[in-house]
């Protein structure tokens, strides 16, 4: 275990984050290795952006720990947690309100450096800038002349700058057109090839993330469902509800989209204050059993290795229910 | 046959502080009975602002010029009495945000009773009746109780339908619906895109779908108009338009909208380079010039008009060969 802690950018353990009665992320363990890329997946109120917050440390957690290469955070003060800030670095959703208006672009982009009393930090904010694709000028502007696509570079290139680690990117496209949100995921995906740190990509849209990820985690009320490598979890996903919502994601491909139909789950999504007892997803799910309604399934690992899910249904192997009307319900 | 809808020339400008602001120009598209035409686009392109100006929903600052008939009668220009009961009525409107749309100190089931007794005068009793059948004609299980519910003890997924049962109360001959799933989650937007399937097969409703999601697009729409800049720069039939497109812009949305399971390989996506343009002032030129690497000077001096036939392509060099989106 010492060695492999080593390799490890990021060690979740059975994270909890409740806010009063609201139990938002419920016991989510988590690894991602030195430089390679975890999707986060799940719909609004699954609490993955609570797990982004929490390790980064914006959220005290409840309960649980959150290791950054090898030491964890969890406990560590203020003071101590500073010498640490810089291995983890997170770009928001909406770069509007993370880009104080106040400053020069220039000045968002260095003050990571400034506050680790860096020298030289003019010619690495050109250097930062440039890697992001802006030129040198725009550090003089201001964040509000910037275009959407623009200010998120900025929050790309002040995130990056200080050579953190581990990069938490939470929904960093959504806010965006979809052309511009292209040419924002490709140069996310240059920037980790090319620098190689390990990356926690947070967001709602599975197409998104697809060719960025080298393993998906998929969340829902509070918990992980299913995690493993891109191929599988795209190919073969095991869990219905990951099947769901692959099956529900429109393809912008007429004759095909018409040829699927997607898994209709209702509309009602069960409150986080009150989890229903069993699987969380029993309430929705098409396939549910007695025992789903009672027993809380253990996150295990089927098949292949790495593929985990947390599942009754799901066999030792790998199989279980398909709950696809396309591909036939269960064998 | 005549289309129910017919939009002609529709120009809108706002009056700002910084001078006018062409938002629309020169828009024109028809929807034929019980046709789903999908307006796609990107933010600013105008797409919301066509929408609203087809029963006069802007504000005071725009100024509509152009046509709009519904079944023969011309709505811009048209007087309040006039609108006031087309409004609603012929054509009704669902907005991205339910939420918002939904008054939050009465229940479900005053708010879609309001709206037959206003329009039909249907009375009380047979309103609340009405208002159930509607209820469960967008898949709200419980109907019956349901009907009692304030907008905040639902759901999103549940507010959304609530708002089409509203809109289709008094059977409009057209459903504009912007944008209506943005702000839902991919399993509820799924079930909406199932409501308004159903509602153009069993009510024969004409839908006008506003998005810039062209995964709802191919889901839904019979045919698509892609807007730029204010103006259509290419409509066709739906299949078409996804496997032919023919103007630089609409290969470039298409090659930039990321699909689960099929980018796996390719590990890229295709950008359009550059920026939206602010326009002020409509230029005498393609808005699509300076990003278009077929540009030439024919492109920078004088605007293509929308060819004619059932694909029309603006576009000076169009892009016949095949492409790879």
């Amino acid at each position: 275990m010492e060695s492999s802690a080593v390799e490890l950018a990021l060690e979740v353990e059975d994270l909890v984050m409740h806010f009063g009665p609201v139990r938002a992320v419920d016991g989510v363990t988590l690894r991602i290795k030195q430089g390679s890329v975890v999707a986060l997946v799940g719909e609004s109120g699954s609490g993955k952006s609570t797990v982004g917050r929490c390790i980064v440390r914006l959220l005290e957690p409840t309960d649980g720990t959150v290791q950054l290469a090898g030491v964890d955070i969890t406990h560590l003060s203020r003071r101590q947690l500073r010498q640490h800030r810089r291995n983890v670095s997170i770009v928001f959703q909406d770069p509007a309100g993370s880009l104080d208006p106040r400053f020069t672009v220039g000045d968002i982009v260095g003050e990571p450096l400034r506050l680790m009393r860096r020298k030289d930090i003019p010619a690495k904010v050109r250097e930062a800038l440039r890697r992001v694709g802006l030129r040198p000028e725009v550090a003089q502007r201001a964040p509000h002349e910037l275009s959407g696509g623009q200010r998120q570079r900025v929050s790309i290139a002040r995130a990056l700058i200080s050579e953190p680690r581990l990069l938490v990117a939470d929904e960093p496209t959504s806010a965006l057109d979809v052309s511009v949100q292209a040419s924002v995921l490709n140069l996310l995906a240059d920037l980790q090839r090319d620098l190689g740190f390990a990356c926690l990509f947070i967001t709602h849209d599975l197409s998104a993330v697809e060719y960025l990820a080298d393993e998906v985690a998929v969340m829902y009320l509070g918990q992980l469902v299913e995690q493993g490598p891109r191929a599988r979890i795209f190919g073969n996903p095991s869990h219905p509800y990951t099947q769901a919502l692959l099956s529900a994601a429109p393809v912008p491909d007429p004759a095909e989209q018409r040829a699927r139909r997607p898994v209709l789950l209702g509309d009602d999504l069960p409150s986080a204050i009150d989890p229903p007892p069993g699987c969380r997803f029993h309430t929705r799910c098409p396939v549910a059993v007695d025992k789903c309604r009672t027993v809380v399934p253990v996150t295990r690992t089927i098949g292949e290795a790495g593929h985990q899910v947390a599942c009754h249904l799901v066999n030792d192997d790998g199989t279980g229910p398909d709950v696809r009307p396309t591909k036939g319900v269960a064998r | 046959m005549r289309p129910v809808l017919a939009v002609k020339d529709l120009s809108v400008t706002f009056r700002t502080e910084d001078g006018r602001l062409s938002a629309v120009d020169q828009v024109s598209f028809e929807v034929a009975d019980g046709e789903v035409l999908a307006v796609v686009g990107e933010s600013g392109c105008g797409k919301s602002v066509t929408a609203m100006s087809i029963a006069g929903l802007l504000p005071r600052t725009a100024t509509v010029d152009g046509s709009v008939q519904l079944d023969g009668t011309e709505l811009i220009g048209a007087d309040k009495r006039t609108l006031r009961s087309i409004r609603g009525r012929e054509v009704a409107y669902i907005f991205q945000e339910p939420m918002t749309s939904l008054n939050p100190v009465f229940t479900v089931g005053h708010q879609i009773s309001e709206v037959l007794r206003t329009h039909i005068g249907l009375n009380r009793q047979a309103a609340q009746a009405r208002a159930i059948e509607l209820l469960k004609l967008v898949g709200i299980p419980s109907a019956e109780r349901r009907i009692s519910d304030y907008p905040h003890q639902l759901s999103g997924g549940m507010r959304q339908r609530v708002m089409i049962a509203m809109a289709v109360a008094c059977d409009p001959k057209v459903l504009i619906a912007d944008e209506p799933t943005t702000a839902l989650d991919v399993t509820i937007q799924a079930g909406i895109l199932d409501v308004l399937r159903g509602l153009r097969e069993r009510l024969g409703t004409s839908i006008v779908l506003i998005t810039h999601d062209l995964g709802v697009v191919a889901d839904l729409a019979d045919r698509v108009a892609v807007m730029y800049a204010g103006r259509v720069v290419e409509t066709a039939e739906v299949h078409e338009i996804f496997a032919k497109p023919q103007h630089p812009y609409t290969v470039g949305l298409l090659g930039a909208s990321p699909a689960a399971g099929r980018h796996a390989e390719t590990h890229r996506l295709s950008e359009i380079p550059g920026l939206v343009p602010v326009l002020s002032e409509q230029p005498d030129a393609c808005t699509f010039a300076d990003r278009c690497s077929r540009a030439d000077d024919s492109c920078t001096t004088s605007q293509p008009e929308l060819t004619a036939g059932v694909h029309r392509v603006a576009c000076w060099h169009p892009v016949r060969e095949a492409v790879e989106v």
